[in-house]
């Protein structure tokens, strides 16, 4: 399995007047061609900075500080703004949260999109006509044809993140960097914006950063799933394995503290959720060495002043020296 | 920490700190008001004491030049008066009456956005049209206009501080719907944040809602308008000055002082009126660079 | 209960019957003047009746567009149905004669909202927030006042130090728990909960959904739980209403809702959760 995106050791700066901000703290990780790649955590993990950070689209002054991105055998972290534009859309395809600003509300979608494969890939209006028509079917808006004179307003919330999936798609990316997709839809318009990202993923052997703070989602979605923490990776792995069998003390709170269908979670209405004390800490003040550690029950004193790397435990890589031996002797 | 320490570690003075233009431009204006707050202590002599004055004494030209007395060292007008002393007395008029017709215009104006937000319907739909109908007319004309029927109707009789309130009344009548406009909007956007439906919940009154929960949170744009707006109201006190329906001419004002000037300005005596001109320039333009950098500064997605 | 007879046993804390709203549709001001026209409306909320017995909590789900939130208002008195009943342990909320005992309603209806970033007025301390319920109903003034506010803040999980901090100063999770403190300034017996934990991170939304849960139990609250979660809901709530497009399509005791929904609509919101942990599938 090759792998299209590599981030080594990724680090993000915020410049600060009172000094600077790590926002994000030597993150590693890579997403091979045709895979989903969860990227999962709570708000002030830092999980939208490293897609921005990958799309070069970093909110100043936010800055690569260090470490390295790859794409395939290019490297794109040191890309003049120039360079960068042309990767974005032509190799890297983007979804965000709010089709609503997404779209331009002032062009017909088709026009939106035989615009865009144009621009990525000079061809004759007509041809790129043709190929806009198709994507729409390929994403599931059905009369292809006719919805091409529509505004955008006429479309529902769910139409309107399929078209903005079809735009994502028209410069035939081979990376698609999607932050939280689905957040601002309905859960039954939801399930189906996942299953069509994950046909897609199979169909063109695109690579998808998936990025959101819904378990769920990624579940549904993703085969890997890397979780954040404070800016740093805490536990990757399968989703299978990080799921059902999590490790890291933040990874088995955030399990726990999912309201669950499942029936084992006990009696609807009168079980008691687990919860993790405290709150993610916030870029100023995030505590030493293994920044979980004063929200963790198993802490040892070495786990303020060591900072974790993650290191290989059963099937994922857990950053927790305390919790992953013990787990990957439980599970071998 | 104090509230002073805070403040003065907060973001706005840090951004304030970071802009040289900002300061030069708050330094020039505090030291123009301090100047007309202070005219009758550091002014060399009384421009309003009859007995203080002398007609041998006038069109002096400045101290450095040869003719120059160095009595005063701006020189002289046509009645002898000294200029720099006048200059302070006429900055005190102008700035008077540029923070009184401000000050009218936001109370005016937030009373009436706030209404028209929060009520709605008919009241909102009257208020909002009239200042479509007023928008149609530059302030100035406004200002004129209201300016020329007062002086008409009030003509007779009408001495001390009558005029100059009048003249406020009419140049903050016509700045009123800018705060309208503003805090309406705000307006609409705040009612229907939850903490005000927490408030309406337990039966606060609308009043109250407004005064308590609202104003202080629709008070941020409306300070910046009101910063702007100085500089434009002194400039309108001034050109009504200058036009003869300004301040009475018995407490000249830097606008009367440039009209009386503009009579001997082709005659040679041309300090009469460039060192009135010349301050009004400097505080107009300072205090509008302050606003200018207050409404940036304040709004994150400018800066 | 004053009016309560031998017959019927205590009145539910809220009861509501064939409650509908419409909204005006806005229509361009020329249009208006044409005759014989009758303006459009939209019905938002059409014939819903259900009640909630004291210490329980009812949820209502549905979908963006499906009402829960105008029932919310509308059982809470900030808006007025255009048709049906909302009964307050037996009292009419928007009876003509009420308006004097309107007030007296209003401390035991309260309501905690989604975004605890909007809920609280940002430029006043946490002491005049949570205080105001209790100044407004004259509940306690001067230290009194501040000892509730303390109390109030140390029940939700808070310190009475965290009075003179601003909302700003807090997290989301802690905003929240503020809010809740509001709440509960009143003393009331029955609260809307509107989406309370949709805006927060999973971990602190456990944090705040046991808080509530632990409140209801101390202090026998009746809660009217609104949510699209369905997974919040099956944990939180006793019974449970599907709403689709304004109309009640389901209503059942949780433990029956979740063993299998009869409405096709509630087996489709519920199909649509995704699962997250797929069993031992290795």
């Amino acid at each position: 399995m090759t792998d299209l995106l590599t981030l080594t050791d990724l680090v993000v700066d915020i410049p600060h007047r009172r000094g600077t901000l790590r926002a994000i703290d030597g993150v590693s990780l890579s997403i091979a061609r045709g895979e989903v790649l969860g990227l999962v955590g709570e708000s002030g993990a830092g999980k939208s900075m490293i897609g921005n950070a990958v799309i070069g689209l970093l909110a100043r002054p936010a800055h690569v500080a260090g470490g390295e991105i790859w794409l395939g055998d290019r490297r794109i972290d040191r890309l003049a703004p120039h360079q960068m534009r042309q990767l974005r859309g032509r190799r890297i395809g983007m979804i965000f949260q709010d089709p609503q600003t997404s779209l331009n509300p002032l062009m017909r979608i088709g026009d939106q999109l035989v615009e865009t494969i144009r621009l990525h890939r000079p061809m004759p209006a007509a041809s790129a006509r043709t190929e806009a028509i198709r994507l729409l079917d390929e994403v599931g808006i059905p009369a292809p044809e006719e919805r091409m004179a529509y505004w955008p307003h006429q479309f529902s919330g769910g139409q309107r993140q399929r078209i903005v999936i079809a735009l994502a798609l028209a410069g035939e990316p081979e990376l698609i960097i999607a932050d939280e997709p689905t957040t601002a839809l309905d859960v039954s318009v939801q399930a189906q914006i996942i299953r069509l990202l994950k046909r897609l993923c199979a169909d063109r052997g695109v690579a998808v950063m998936l990025i959101t703070h819904d378990m769920g989602v990624i579940a549904e979605t993703a085969d890997r799933v890397c979780v954040l923490y404070a800016g740093r990776v805490a536990e990757t792995g399968p989703v299978t394995e990080v799921l059902s069998r999590p490790r890291h003390p933040y990874t088995v709170g955030l399990m726990d503290a999912i309201p669950s269908l499942d029936p084992a979670r006990g009696e609807p209405g009168v079980a008691t959720l687990r919860q993790i004390p405290g709150a993610m800490p916030s870029i100023a003040a995030r505590p030493s060495g293994c920044a979980f550690h004063p929200r963790c029950a198993s802490a040892t004193p070495d786990c303020a002043r060591v900072r974790p790397d993650p290191r290989p435990a059963g099937r994922s890589e857990v950053a927790c020296p305390v919790c992953a031996p013990t787990h990957e002797d439980a599970a071998s | 920490m104090t509230r002073v320490t805070r403040a003065l570690d907060s973001d706005l003075m840090y951004s304030f700190r970071r802009t040289p233009g900002a300061m030069i431009a708050a330094a020039l204006s505090c030291a123009l008001i301090l100047g007309a707050v202070l005219a009758p202590v550091i002014a060399p002599h009384d421009p309003f004491d009859p007995s203080g004055l002398s007609i041998l004494d006038n069109f002096l030209p400045p101290a450095w030049d040869a003719a120059g007395d160095p009595r005063f060292l701006l020189g002289t007008d046509d009645q002898g008066r000294d200029l720099l002393s006048a200059m302070l007395y006429g900055l005190r008029v102008s700035l008077a009456v540029g923070f009184a017709s401000v000050i009218f215009a936001l109370i005016l104006g937030v009373t009436l956005g706030l209404i028209a937000g929060y009520a709605g319907g008919w009241a909102d739909n009257l208020i909002m049209r009239a200042a479509d109908i007023q928008m149609t007319f530059p302030a100035i004309l406004i200002a004129l206009l209201l300016a020329g029927i007062f002086r008409g109707t009030a003509a007779q009789g009408a001495s001390g501080a009558g005029p100059l309130a009048l003249l406020v009344f009419s140049i903050g009548l016509s700045f009123w719907v800018q705060y309208a406009r503003t805090v309406r909007g705000s307006v609409l956007i705040e009612a229907n944040r939850e903490y005000v439906l927490a408030a309406r919940l337990i039966g606060i009154s609308a009043p109250a809602i407004l005064i308590r929960h609202i104003l202080p949170n629709v008070m941020g744009p409306v300070l910046v308008i009101a910063t702007i707006n100085l500089a434009l109201a002194i400039i309108i006190e001034a050109t009504l000055s200058f036009l003869g329906v300004g301040v009475p001419p018995g407490s000249p004002s830097l606008g009367t002082l440039i009209r009386v000037g503009n009579d001997y300005l082709f005659s040679g005596e041309w300090w009469i009126t460039l060192f009135p001109g010349a301050v009004l320039g400097v505080l107009a333009l300072s205090v509008n660079l302050f606003g200018d950098w207050l409404r940036d500064a304040l709004n994150p997605r400018l800066g | 209960m004053k009016h309560s007879t031998p017959t019927t046993t205590v009145a539910p804390v809220l009861s509501v019957e064939g409650l509908s709203r419409d909204f005006n549709i806005p229509v361009p001001f020329l249009r208006r003047l044409v005759p014989g026209r009758p303006r459009p409306v939209f019905r938002a909320v059409t014939d819903v009746s259900f009640e909630i017995p004291r210490g329980q909590t009812y949820a209502l789900v549905g979908e963006s567009g499906s009402g829960k939130s105008t029932i919310a208002r509308m059982v809470v008195g900030l808006t007025r149905p255009t048709a049906g009943v909302v009964r307050i342990a037996g009292h009419d909320l928007f009876a003509p004669d009420a308006r004097d005992t309107r007030q007296a309603m209003r401390r035991r209806i309260q309501m905690v909202f989604q975004d605890p970033q909007a809920s609280l007025n940002p430029r006043w301390r946490v002491e005049a927030i949570v205080g105001e319920p209790i100044r407004a109903f004259g509940l306690a003034s001067g230290r009194a006042l501040a000892a509730r506010v303390a109390g109030h803040l140390e029940t939700v999980g808070l310190s009475a130090a965290d009075a003179r901090k601003y909302p700003h100063e807090f997290s989301g999770g802690q905003r929240q728990r503020i809010a809740i403190a509001r709440a509960l300034a009143s003393e009331p017996e029955f609260i809307v909960c509107d989406e309370p934990t949709s805006a927060l991170d999973v971990s602190v939304q456990a944090q705040v959904l046991n808080l509530l849960r632990t409140l209801q139990s101390d202090l026998g609250l009746t809660y009217l739980f609104i949510s699209h979660d369905l997974a919040v809901v099956r944990h939180m709530a006793q019974r449970v209403g599907v709403l689709q497009r304004g109309i009640l399509v389901e209503e059942a005791d949780t433990k029956t809702f979740f063993a299998g929904p009869k409405a096709e609509y509630s087996q489709m919101l519920l199909s649509a959760v995704p699962k997250i942990r797929k069993g031992t599938d290795e």
